[in-house]
């Protein structure tokens, strides 16, 4: 992804200390984080912790932006870390895996898979889970995902589409239980 | 299932679990300027810095503690010297020959004590005591007192040109000198025990008069040890707790 000559100076800026230009740096991507870690966390005020967290760890980890990087694939791998501390900090992440989502009314079709999606997710890993969710709830292209796990446009891909075939797996084999 | 359906299934599932937040933007800029405020991004910033001179130091200090230490274990093995007493009465050459007595040496000097803990030392070179000094027990070898006078309370009476050196609880060497027709000192054995005295070796080579037992702080070599020192410079150290000698030049 190309980066702005503007975001460029926004970036020095922010690296000098300078708040106000951090603060603008991370704006537009706060939505695209907090969706992210909505979709690895399945919690959104587990999620708006995670990112508010990612939100500081960028600020005092800016010095390790390097010359001429984006800032959203390192801001996203700062939030995907930190919703693995959080999965593995939280009991509550944990009795929530365990006990199945509540279904007060009649369940709709969609409403099922709904669950049933997010059941396959949670009991995937979480390299799995973050790459799933990068590419196929945040849309975002490969090559940005090799630049947020760090994977390497080739192993970006493999590991994208191994976890892609084991979601199907999971979900089938959920629908065949149906 | 197809890309685009895997791909709307995955937004209906987790739009679900993720409501909008407009709320989002400004709770983390107040959570970034309240921390701010409250230092604790500039206390991580900084914490950097104080590592970089926090290191040097504790390294310095090491040196130091290990220099030390390596000083302190020099200073612990040096040998310690316990020269063989002199000769106190004249011998058939015209020389001063010492005597059996009831202080090392014939002197009058008290008999020293030695404590390895509050219960158990040795005094007198033969003497040992385990319940810190209330009773005593004489565990010398049979052959240091060859060729005593027959005086009261023999026990107690030394040999001429007696030494000894105590390393711990069970490790000591002691040293008598014999006498000769021609010669106050014809000779010079050494007994050591690795066992507080219940048993003793004899050493099997006969010392040359002039010699010296010279004993190092064993515990801390490898095995313990005791050196016999010579005026021409030759050390025989102990092997096997002094059953055998090597013999080196210093």
């Amino acid at each position: 992804m190309a980066t702005q000559p503007a975001s460029l100076t926004a970036i020095d800026a922010a690296k000098q200390g300078d708040e106000a230009a951090f603060e603008l740096l991370l704006e537009p991507l706060l939505g695209q984080a907090y969706r992210l870690a909505c979709g690895l966390l399945h919690d959104h005020q587990a999620a708006e912790d995670a990112v508010q967290e990612a939100a500081f760890n960028a600020w005092r980890k800016l010095a390790q932006l390097r010359e001429g990087s984006d800032m959203r694939p390192w801001f996203f791998a700062i939030v995907a870390n930190e919703c693995r501390s959080a999965r593995r900090s939280r009991w509550r992440s944990v009795i929530r895996a365990v006990v199945p989502e509540p279904i007060s009314e009649p369940p709709d079709e969609a409403i099922v898979a709904g669950v049933e999606l997010r059941q396959a997710l949670r009991a995937m890993d979480a390299d799995k889970r973050l790459v799933l969710a990068l590419h196929w709830y945040l849309d975002l292209p490969v090559d940005e995902i090799a630049a947020i796990t760090r994977l390497g446009l080739r192993g970006a891909e493999t590991r994208l589409l191994r976890a892609t075939n084991e979601l199907r797996k999971r979900m089938e084999a959920h629908r065949g239980r149906r | 299932m197809e890309d685009a359906n895997l791909r709307l299934e995955f937004h209906r599932a987790l739009d679900a679990v993720a409501p909008p937040a407009p709320w989002l933007s400004a709770h983390v800029k107040e959570g970034l300027r309240r921390r701010r405020r409250e230092g604790w991004i500039h206390r991580a910033r900084r914490r950097p810095t104080r590592i970089l001179w926090v290191l040097p130091l504790v390294a310095a200090l090491l040196a130091v503690a290990i220099v030390a230490t390596l000083l302190l274990v020099g200073h612990a093995i040096q040998p310690r010297a316990v020269p063989v007493r002199p000769p106190t009465h004249r011998g058939p050459a015209g020389a001063s020959c010492s005597v059996w007595g009831y202080i090392p040496g014939g002197g009058s000097a008290p008999v020293s004590v030695r404590m390895m803990s509050a219960t158990m030392g040795w005094a007198g070179g033969d003497l040992r005591t385990t319940d810190g000094g209330l009773h005593w027990h004489d565990v010398s070898p049979s052959s240091l007192r060859e060729g005593a006078p027959n005086l009261p309370g023999q026990q107690s009476v030394y040999p001429p040109g007696y030494a000894d050196f105590f390393l711990d609880s069970e490790h000591a060497w002691i040293a008598r000198s014999y006498s000769s027709p021609t010669a106050c000192v014809d000779r010079i054995n050494t007994f050591s025990t690795a066992d507080g005295g219940r048993t003793w070796r004899v050493g099997a080579d006969n010392l040359r008069p002039s010699a010296g037992l010279v004993a190092a702080a064993g515990a801390r070599l490898r095995r313990p040890s005791a050196w016999v020192a010579h005026p021409d410079r030759i050390c025989t150290r102990t092997k096997r707790v002094g059953l055998h000698h090597d013999q080196r030049r210093a």
